[in-house]
């Protein structure tokens, strides 16, 4: 589903070379690294918001490589949520949809499916300012969900939560995985997430993505 | 555990007391001058109404038709100024603040140049450019017969003053509002672009919305700034009554008359017009905010 | 909020729209309501208020704004082209200067002020002279030199005394150049300054203050004039004030009354009336001056135009004018005693004027006295031209041999030259006649000119007002508006020779 061959990607006097890997349709896919390592950079060269110097992204054998990030229907969940403040949760989850131009009926349909899913239900009236952290990530989860997009892009959506909410949304993460089937790919330098959600286990070692699938349990490979 | 045998000795710390103390000195003695100085204004013209019988004057300017015609050219050219400093200020301070470009550092510097600049070259300025604008339009005129004036007249005139206040309150609102921009994280804007937005509805539906403190915090900056603008507007707008005085122009003419009593008066005035709009702005501009978050 | 582009640019236009509608309105509801701008020196507040209020009370429709400041600022503006319709500067060399750039047309004057030194009524201190500002310790207060008119009289007096750098220094010390006089009688009121150099007038306007007066060995006085804007879009209504505000019975009582030492101003009226008597040669030469000047000045001009033999002598037998404007010096001096100052305008010489082509021949004054010619010639008695024609012909001994000559003497030149054109072409009543060459221009076709060379004394027409006239200065303004260049080439076209602002 998601394939990068040869990608180079420079990002101030920081570059990757080379980056190939590919995730299958479906599987949920997770990409350690250390810190500043630029796993984030090779997410937003997926997402289409960094420039790819040289190579391509295919997404289901099409090469998006030149498409705007709006063209490339990814959902996108970056860290502590990024949520607008001028909206309130439903704002949020409608976004998306308006700017598609889905008709009144079918965006409340949606809305209401998404809280759902996503659990927001009690809080769609709501403004952001004042959300939990669990809130925050739900609420971005579902802003990245709501028109069904094919590719989930997930930017250490954990990191700034508590145990018991990191708990929760991995079995949000998961459950929701499943239901819709969307292929993810899920940046973290978390190691337990990892071993929870990875269908497939990337490794980003010296500029280079290794996938460590097939030994990841058993190994301790750093 | 190493080798320590008695436990270090308690480290011992002097008092915040100072610390607070000097906190308070030092900036309570400027809120003490700001409030002096407008209590000085309000007990000198009482003392003037109460003791020396000088009530007519301060009459003379509260029923004085030029008066509330400069309060009226006063608050409306503000208004205006500061809706047209806006529309110029947004582009130029999101440039500032989201792009990186050649030239940029020369951007940044031509922007302080109305800031730095004493008030009176500006209007000097503004006169020189219309005179060597009407030169050249006249050598034009002349060599090919075609004519070229400006629909609207500028010296000496209304127009004039606008533009005067626009010269220098929109670079102080391209000040606040490239602040305003910097605090929204760009990612937001990223966010929006992998919903499905354009730049341009990232920025209208996200950024402007986010920016409305910004925007709200450079409007009145940018009017308060006009509304307090003499100097440019003195030397290129004139000081016609009726016509092109404002209220700073009023309170310097009642100066220079020696009429003390009516230029505190006006001031007061205006003091009461800045308060009142601050105040009005913030609250409302406040309320509005804070009920989108609890909502 | 969905901020639409669309519906912030609207919002933002009718801002704009409703703001600007908002600021244009009272100019166009101001029916038929006159706005006047006076600039006026800062330092003669209180009698120029006083007099707006009264003006304004007796002309409703007008309303007069006002720009004060340092009257030398004022200039500033003025040469600037700042608009304005009326500049009261409080020493006429400002508007003097201003009125040479051609900033300013008309200049009135006003009132003389004098410099003085200013303490407070209760001022200990020990104030005689300008020597006193010398005193260590003293806080002296000056106009800036560049300012109001004061700070430049302050200045000149000082130089005068010799103390000038050392109270320059002593005020750069400790005490103050201010913009305004106003500004400083503020301050000495104040207690800010001790004392200073003020005038005469605004100590008189402020009761705390007292004044001390200054060597007329090196004072001089302030001359205060008002001029009347080039930039101004309503001469008339201009004019019409700064006529009112130095009306005797209107704006000189209020000048008076602060102790301003006015000039003998006009009385008023809304629309004054100017007689002026003028010698018949003149009438074509000033008709469109005299229209343009009523027509700025708003007023009216009750014209006489005559003999001047007849005019002098109805002036002789009392006849009332407020201005004189005659065809020769020889009839002002016969009523001197009832003008001012007569000014010599123009000048027309003599000449013999012939049917066109000159049958007769006739080349010099003494052809004039062959056999058999039919002269005509002015009347001595009753116009300068005739008693001209005697004096010369006299002078060369001809005046008998001419005078057997002589068919026709009539009051104006101009019928003489009639008298050349026959009923038919070829024929004439007359085959010469002595008439200013004014006269004889006027009919090129009819009449062609003999120069006398024996003529050495051309006539020349002085002006002058009347001494009684209820309207000296507006008929000194008539005579400057005369003396303009536009005037200037109506005389030429005329045949008159302009006289450089000629003296009696």
């Amino acid at each position: 589903m998601i394939e990068l061959s040869g990608v180079h990607i420079v990002s101030g006097s920081f570059a990757l070379t080379d980056v190939a890997f590919s995730v299958p349709r479906g599987a949920y896919a997770v990409l350690m690294g250390r810190t500043g390592s630029g796993k984030t950079t090779i997410l937003e060269a997926i997402c289409g918001l960094k420039r790819v110097v040289a190579g391509d992204i295919r997404f289901a054998g099409e090469n998006v490589t030149q498409l705007k990030a709006a063209e490339r229907g990814i959902g996108f969940v970056p860290q502590d949520g990024a949520l607008f403040r001028s909206m309130t949760v439903r704002e949020h989850l409608e976004f998306a949809l308006e700017i598609r131009r889905w008709d009144k009926p079918r965006r409340h349909e949606r809305v209401a499916e998404l809280a759902a899913m996503v659990g927001v239900e009690h809080l769609l009236d709501r403004g952001v300012v004042g959300l939990s952290g669990g809130e925050t990530q739900r609420v971005a989860l579902g802003r990245a969900l709501s028109f069904r997009p094919a590719i989930l892009c997930l930017d250490e959506p954990l990191s700034a939560l508590d145990d018991e909410s990191r708990q929760e949304m991995i079995e949000l993460l998961k459950r929701i995985q499943r239901d819709t089937g969307v292929t993810a790919l899920h940046v973290t330098h978390n190691r337990s997430e990892a071993e929870r959600l990875a269908d497939v286990w990337l490794r980003l070692v010296d500029g280079k993505v290794v996938d460590v699938s097939s030994d990841a349990v058993s190994s301790d490979a750093r | 555990m190493a080798s320590n045998d008695s436990p270090a000795p308690r480290h011992r710390v002097g008092s915040d007391r100072w610390f607070y103390g000097c906190l308070i000195l030092l900036g309570g003695s400027y809120i003490v001058l700001i409030l002096l100085t407008l209590l000085a204004d309000g007990v000198y013209v009482l003392m003037e109404i109460f003791l020396h019988g000088q009530w007519p004057a301060v009459r003379n300017v509260l029923v004085s038709e030029e008066i509330w015609y400069a309060t009226k050219l006063s608050i409306l050219s503000s208004t205006i100024t500061t809706v047209l400093a806006l529309w110029v200020a947004v582009p130029i301070g999101y440039l500032l603040s989201r792009f990186k470009f050649p030239g940029r550092a020369l951007l940044d510097a031509i922007l302080d140049i109305p800031i730095v600049l004493p008030p009176l070259v500006i209007g000097v300025s503004l006169l020189i450019l219309f005179k060597t604008g009407g030169v050249i339009s006249n050598a034009i005129a002349e060599k090919t017969g075609i004519e070229l004036s400006m629909p609207i007249d500028f010296p000496y005139a209304i127009p004039g003053v606008i533009l005067a206040q626009f010269l220098v309150a929109a670079a102080f609102a391209v000040r606040a509002l490239r602040l305003a921009f910097d605090e929204i994280p760009f990612r937001k804007e990223e966010v929006a672009l992998t919903l499905g937005c354009t730049r341009g509805q990232a920025f209208w539906r996200v950024v402007l919305p986010e920016a409305r403190g910004g925007l709200l915090a450079a409007a009145t900056l940018t009017w308060a700034r006009s509304l307090g603008e003499f100097g440019p507007i003195l030397v290129f707008a004139g000081a016609t009554p009726m016509r092109t005085e404002v209220l700073p122009t009023s309170v310097f003419l009642q100066f220079s008359v020696g009429d003390l009593v009516g230029a505190v008066t006006i001031s007061l005035g205006m003091v009461l017009i800045a308060v009142v709009v601050l105040v009005v702005v913030r609250v409302f501009g406040h309320r509005d905010l804070a009920g989108r978050a609890l909502r | 909020m969905k901020p639409r582009f669309g519906v912030v640019a609207v919002a933002s236009i009718s801002v704009i729209a409703v703001a600007a509608m908002l600021l244009t309105r009272p100019a166009t509801s101001g029916d038929e309501q006159e706005t006047l701008i006076l600039l006026y020196g800062a330092g003669l507040r209180e009698p120029v208020r006083e007099i707006i209020d009264e003006y304004q009370r007796e002309f409703p429709n007008v309303r007069v704004d006002v720009i004060p400041s340092g009257t030398g600022q004022l200039m500033a503006k003025v040469l600037a082209g700042e608009k304005g319709d009326l500049f009261l500067g409080a020493d006429s060399s400002y508007v003097d200067k201003a009125y040479e750039k051609g900033a300013v047309a008309e200049r009135l004057a006003v009132a003389r002020q004098w410099p003085v030194l200013s303490v407070r009524k209760d001022s200990k201190l020990s104030i005689e002279n300008v020597q006193s500002l010398l005193q260590s310790g003293l806080k002296v207060g000056l106009g800036n030199p560049g300012g109001p008119a004061i700070g430049k009289a302050s200045q000149g007096i000082l130089e005068r005394a010799g103390i000038w750098k050392q109270v320059k220094a002593a005020v750069e010390n400790h005490g103050v150049f201010k913009p305004t006089v106003q500004e400083l009688a503020n301050d000495v009121k104040l207690g800010t300054i001790d004392v200073a150099i003020l005038l005469d007038g605004t100590v008189a306007q402020h009761p705390e203050l007292k004044s001390i007066p200054i060597d007329e060995k090196i004072n001089e006085p302030l001359h205060i004039s008002i001029g009347v804007m080039t930039t101004t879009e309503r001469p008339s209504r201009a004019l019409h004030f700064a006529r009112y505000l130095t009306a005797h019975d209107r704006g000189l009582k209020n000048f008076a009354k602060y102790q301003y030492d006015v000039i003998d101003g006009d009385a008023w009226a809304d629309v004054p009336e100017l007689s002026l008597l003028s010698g018949g040669i003149l009438r074509t030469a000033i008709s469109d001056t005299l229209d343009e000047f009523e027509r700025r000045e708003g007023v009216e001009i009750v014209r006489n135009f005559n003999g001047c033999g007849i005019l002098t002598s109805s002036l002789k037998a009392g006849g009332e004018a407020d201005a004189y404007f005659a065809c020769d010096v020889s009839f002002m001096t016969q009523v001197s005693d009832l003008f001012l100052d007569p000014v010599n305008v123009s000048q027309t010489r003599m000449v013999i004027a012939v049917p066109k082509g000159n049958p007769r021949g006739i080349e010099k004054l003494s052809d004039l006295a062959r056999e058999g010619l039919k002269i005509g010639v002015a009347n001595a008695k009753q116009s300068a031209l005739g008693a001209l024609t005697e004096q010369l012909l006299a002078r060369h001994e001809l005046l008998d041999a001419v005078m057997k000559n002589v068919r026709t003497q009539l009051p104006t030149a101009d019928v003489l030259v009639t008298q050349l054109q026959g009923p038919n072409s070829g024929t004439s009543l007359l085959d010469a006649v002595v008439v200013y060459e004014v006269n004889a221009l006027r009919a090129p076709r009819d009449v062609d000119i003999i120069y006398i060379a024996e003529a050495v004394a051309p006539a020349v027409q002085p002006f002058a007002v009347a001494r009684r006239s209820k309207h000296p200065h507006l008929g000194k303004r008539l005579l400057d508006a005369i003396r303009q260049a536009n005037s200037k080439k109506r005389f030429e076209d005329n045949g008159f020779v302009w006289m450089h602002g000629g003296q009696e």
